[in-house]
């Protein structure tokens, strides 16, 4: 009777350790200058066409708000390319509160990949970004 | 009849052309109303006769010979030919008195002037206590601009106003903007930002000592394109608030407040540094257009 409890207590605790370390790997996260972003990566109307469409809220004003960079990969986890934000290609905005567009890659037509983007927010001296791996989309022939 | 005119307006003849003209500048000013209309004529014939009379050509030989008989003599060397012009300078007028009789009419103008001054500001500060924002219509500043002109307060801004009609413009109903925002608060030019994804309309405000806050109406192309999105908070649990029939999620993000509802096609976030209870009634102000 005794050895079966202490076996359920073991088992028990077993059972409860893994959930609570889930439980704190979702805890909230906070942003110093970072309020909300919401990326997607989907296929195009032209061959090979990938379309990523981003919105980028800073919690204020920002110095600078948008992607700094957009790494693609095939869907095998092979790199592809990489690239960076900047004002010029529309990324990146400056004293503004959000970034929000549509960016446009050409890659291999027929192939797969997904894309893992960082998002930034810059105010002043703070600065916070966040990595979202999209879902894998095939470019259209 | 004509010959006694001429008779009595003889005396013109005789007068000097500078004279005339004196006369006749003299007639211009004067308002008295008498009829000096055949004065006038006479003294213009007068004038006009003397423009049309030919001047006698010079004798130049026989003013050598006067020059040379009466002027260039033994007698007269060392002398000059005419009188100096400092013997004959015109008798300066006497400078006019100092009008003293005038001061005090200026003295009273300047002290009418103050009088009405300091009591234009008295009533402009009693306004401004009392409430109205007299200073304000001049000019309104916060710690990023200053601008000339009306304070920008009130759903009545014109950058509210804009606000609302780049709802409309983009098939978003103006009941989901709020209809109330703090009265303090500045607010700036709205934005409209467009992706393959939604539609975004956004308007920020600055509050003099609590920094800023804004709102951002979302039109989604579907709804799916919601679930890809992320918005940053801390510890703080967050709470439903449900009014008038949407449910509010209020959370706190690090010193910021904000506040999201959505229905699938819409979203709307009203976030920064705005008190729970104002943000609340931002909620439920919605509707109010």
């Amino acid at each position: 009777m005794r050895k079966r409890f202490l076996s359920f207590l073991v088992a028990l605790s077993l059972m409860i350790v893994p959930f609570s370390s889930t439980a704190s790997a979702t805890e909230a996260r906070a942003s110093t200058t970072l309020s909300y972003y919401n990326i997607t990566m989907k296929a195009g109307n032209r061959p090979g066409e990938l379309r990523i469409s981003y919105e980028v809220n800073a919690k204020k004003i920002a110095d600078s708000v948008g992607i700094s960079s957009i790494v693609l990969y095939s869907s095998t986890g092979a790199y592809i390319t990489t690239v960076l934000g900047s004002e010029k290609n529309g990324l990146i905005e400056t004293d503004a509160l959000s970034a929000m567009s549509t960016y446009s890659h050409t890659a291999v037509p027929g192939n797969s990949y997904y894309a893992a983007i960082t998002v930034f927010a810059e105010i002043g001296d703070d600065y916070d970004s966040r990595k979202i791996v999209t879902d894998t989309v095939t470019a259209p022939t | 009849m004509e010959e006694n005119t001429r008779e009595i307006y003889a005396y013109l003849d005789r007068l000097s052309t500078r004279r005339l003209e004196e006369m006749l500048l003299a007639d211009l000013e004067d308002d008295s109303g008498r009829d000096t209309s055949q004065v006038i004529f006479h003294i213009l014939e007068v004038l006009r006769q003397r423009e049309t009379t030919p001047l006698p050509s010079p004798d130049t030989d026989r003013a050598w010979e006067e020059f040379q008989q009466f002027y260039n003599t033994p007698e007269g060397r060392g002398q000059a030919l005419y009188p100096c012009r400092e013997d004959h300078a015109p008798t300066p007028l006497p400078a006019p008195k100092c009008s003293l009789l005038r001061l005090p009419v200026l003295w009273k103008t300047l002290r009418i002037v103050a009088a009405t001054m300091a009591l234009l500001l008295a009533l402009m500060m009693g306004a401004q206590a009392s409430g109205l924002n007299v200073f304000g219509t001049l000019a309104y500043w916060t710690d990023e601009i200053l601008h000339w002109g009306s304070e920008q307060t009130g759903i009545q801004s014109k950058n509210y106003q804009q606000f609302l009609n780049l709802l409309t413009e983009n098939d978003i109903q103006k009941k989901h903007a709020p209809s109330w925002y703090p009265s303090e608060a500045i607010a700036g030019n709205p934005t409209v930002q467009y992706s393959d994804s939604a539609v975004s309309i956004k308007i920020s405000f600055s509050i003099a000592d609590s920094g800023s806050f804004h709102i951002n109406v979302v039109r989604h192309t579907s709804p799916s394109e919601l679930e890809s999105g992320f918005f940053e908070k801390d510890y703080d649990s967050v709470e439903q608030y449900l009014s008038h029939g949407r449910t509010f999620y209020i959370f706190s993000n690090v010193n910021s407040v904000m506040a999201t509802w959505t229905d699938g096609n819409l979203s709307e976030s009203i976030w920064g540094g705005l008190s729970l209870d104002d943000i609340k009634t931002m909620i439920d102000s919605l509707g109010g257009f």
